[in-house]
């Protein structure tokens, strides 16, 4: 299946590789999104946010267009205001991430399974990187409330 | 290794302060700005990456003399021969490349040679100018750093 490792440094990646790939980066964040929503705790609610332009360096390498990216919004009835908002996906040792705003502190939710596999969402703190955990539906009520 | 856990905290507080002026920015590629906060994270995860593969590369390198050490010290000379070639004191240790040094202290083809064998292609083409299209996980390397360290062989 591959990893990230070897699309970064291997000399047979094309263009059409590229594009699944940000294909399938796309189809996992809508799937994480869903994920997300399905598991939120009472008083909290989720909609789109503002999309983000997706151009990593591989991207351009082959010429491929910018693409839009969905993120996630999440707001309860006081005000209280979550983000997600994909960060990048060829990272060595990930295969892309997702950054979580919330409350002053960053989370960083990483899918570890190789490319094309089922993902696998694991999540740490930015400032408590080694300490990391499956995404989970209990994960996400301990961090909203 | 006993400076890779500071390297990894440094590392860690230059990308959040990184990462908050990449939100401060909000544009993740929108804009020029954010787009040059983005460029600088990925420089500085090879930066780091570099300094912290340092770490482990003398680690190998310490293990190899030690087993070229214990090698050569074995009492039946059939044993002997093969390492009487190697200097353990040499700087280069003998011209060794980092392949037979890695494969005298961890089975080639393994898991963890194979996994270091592609940090050190990374590390290679960073340290000779040919930087990469993407970021590194640094939490995820370094404990794959430990892991190899961990598993090498010490006789």
């Amino acid at each position: 299946m591959g990893t990230v490792l070897e699309d970064v440094t291997s000399d047979t990646v094309d263009a059409t590789h590229i594009q699944r790939r940000v294909q399938d980066w796309e189809h996992r964040l809508n799937g994480l999104f869903a994920r997300i929503d399905d598991w939120l705790p009472d008083g909290w609610e989720a909609r789109p946010g503002a999309p983000v332009v997706m151009r990593e360096p591989l991207m351009r390498k082959f010429g491929m267009d910018a693409r839009q990216m969905p993120t996630l919004e999440l707001r309860d009835r006081a005000g209280h205001v979550a983000k997600l908002k994909p960060r990048g996906l060829w990272i060595i040792g990930e295969n892309g991430r997702v950054d979580f705003k919330h409350d002053g502190h960053y989370y960083f939710l990483m899918d570890t399974a190789d490319n094309f596999a089922q993902p696998n969402w694991e999540v740490s703190r930015a400032d408590r990187r080694c300490d990391r955990e499956a995404v989970t539906r209990a994960w996400l009520r301990r961090i909203l409330q | 290794m006993s400076d890779l856990q500071a390297i990894a905290a440094a590392y860690e507080r230059v990308d959040l302060h990184l990462q908050s002026l990449r939100d401060t920015e909000d544009g993740v590629g929108e804009d020029p700005s954010a787009d040059s906060v983005e460029r600088e994270q990925r420089l500085n995860d090879q930066v780091y990456f570099v300094l912290a593969w340092g770490q482990l590369e003398a680690d190998i390198e310490e293990a190899c003399r030690e087993a070229i050490r214990e090698g050569q010290s074995h009492e039946d000379w059939r044993h002997r021969r093969v390492w009487s070639l190697y200097n353990p004191e040499d700087r280069r240790l003998s011209g060794l490349n980092f392949e037979n040094r890695l494969t005298l202290v961890r089975e080639k083809g393994s898991e963890d040679w194979k996994r270091a064998m592609e940090l050190y292609n990374v590390r290679n083409q960073i340290a000779h100018g040919a930087l990469l299209s993407g970021g590194i996980d640094m939490a995820s390397v370094v404990r794959d750093f430990f892991r190899i360290q961990s598993s090498l062989a010490r006789d």
